[in-house]
């Protein structure tokens, strides 16, 4: 995969960085997966054929917290450019080039992580019609740890395949399909 | 009679800036010029405050040393000694190792330490350890140089030459944030860094994590 962001939007609370562990936002590290990999997974998309390694813009937006809040939430909305594609297909990595974000609330051990993935120019994941989405638990780097080590990346997501139902035909589109259909029965009866 | 002897040592310094915490550094002057004496009490003498403690890691088996404290009333001793001689480790250049300096030490003023040595020349063949997971160590350029690991260059016609590999990755410590920075990560394209190729800078130390073992070969002459 390869999600370019237009947007890198950090919200969530505003805590120092340090005495809280911290989670690469890649999944750089998960080189093999199958659609069905409950860790070590990558991002697929599913037309209808079956699931594939995504191979194209999307979006992402991962929500990070202790089990029970709070939460952060870091967002990768838009299209991207420079790093589309970057490490090959089925994978993502932060492009925004800051530091591997902070979780609140979790020093160590793991936070409870939600990733929401999809296509298209829908700024929600709500608004999206191809779409996937986990929740799982997460390793994240151990802040009390002396000296402290590098933060993990994504080695606990599970696949998360992007689908959809195929566009819904809108009311009009039935009406204009029955009025052709009409039309050729009044043709065929007039010959 | 007298003869002239003459020496092709080439003898620096480098100046460390460090900070309160932790601090990933790198000594890139050889003590005496034989490889082998650049220990914790030859490398920083009486220069660092009483309970600093040194971390130096072990590739080979992916977990650090012991940890050594430095005792200034103890007569400028690394405790326990055994932990003073397996940290020497981290201070062979073209390694590197975690200084912590105690609360209230190098802050708000940075702590400068000066660390003098000898210019290692000809190549120096650095073993590096990988696989998958990617496996780390800390290391550093061995001249006191500060260019990109790469394709970067210590001069002309003398290359850093990392031998790097796609998804290989370096983690900077970011001493004065208290955090690291982005990492850097080598795409599929030779030269290519997401978040661009790491330099660091002189005395910088620096987290390698590779897919692969291999040897990096720094090669450098004082021109």
């Amino acid at each position: 995969m390869k999600k370019l962001l237009l947007t890198a939007l950090v919200s969530g609370l505003a805590i120092a960085a340090y005495a809280q562990g911290a989670v690469g936002l890649n999944n750089l590290d998960n080189p093999t997966s199958t659609p069905t990999s409950t860790s070590g997974g990558q991002f697929y998309l599913d037309t209808g054929s079956g699931p594939v390694l995504i191979n194209q813009d999307f979006n992402a937006v991962f929500i990070m917290g202790p089990a029970s809040g709070p939460t952060i939430t870091v967002s990768f909305i838009g299209s991207g450019a420079a790093t589309d594609n970057l490490f090959g297909p089925g994978t993502f990595s932060d492009p925004s080039g800051n530091p591997p974000p902070a979780v609140p609330g979790v020093a160590s051990g793991s936070c409870t992580m939600t990733i929401q993935a999809w296509l298209g120019s829908s700024t929600t994941y709500a608004g999206a019609t191809t779409k996937g989405t986990a929740t799982f638990q997460q390793r994240v780097s151990d802040s009390t740890a002396n000296p402290p080590p590098p933060a993990p990346s994504l080695l606990d997501m599970p696949s998360i395949i992007l689908s959809g139902a195929a566009p819904t035909p809108e009311p009009s589109t039935f009406a204009l399909a029955g009025l052709g259909a009409a039309a050729l029965l009044i043709f065929r009866r007039r010959k | 009679m007298a003869q002239n002897v003459y020496s092709l040592n080439v003898v620096g310094y480098v100046q460390l800036s460090l900070t309160n915490g932790f601090n990933m550094v790198a000594n890139q002057l050889d003590f005496d010029g034989t490889g082998l004496n650049n220990n914790l009490t030859n490398v920083f003498g009486t220069n660092l405050p009483n309970l600093t403690k040194a971390y130096a890691f072990n590739p080979a088996t992916q977990t650090y040393f012991a940890t050594a404290t430095y005792s200034a009333p103890g007569g400028g001793q690394w405790a326990p000694g055994a932990a003073g001689a397996a940290t020497a480790a981290g201070l062979k250049p073209g390694a590197g190792l975690w200084i912590q300096l105690p609360a209230g030490q190098g802050t708000p003023t940075p702590l400068t330490v000066t660390l003098v040595g000898n210019v290692r020349q000809g190549n120096n063949a650095l073993s590096v350890v990988g696989g998958s997971p990617k496996k780390f160590q800390i290391m550093s350029l061995v001249p006191p140089i500060s260019t990109g690991i790469e394709t970067g260059t210590f001069s002309t016609g003398q290359p850093a030459g990392y031998p790097a590999a796609s998804l290989d990755a370096v983690y900077f410590w970011n001493a004065v944030g208290k955090a690291y920075f982005a990492t850097r990560t080598r795409t599929p394209t030779a030269g290519v860094w997401q978040n661009g190729e790491p330099v660091p800078a002189i005395g910088q130390a620096f987290w390698l994590a590779s897919t692969g073992n291999k040897t990096w070969n720094q090669n450098f002459t004082v021109p």
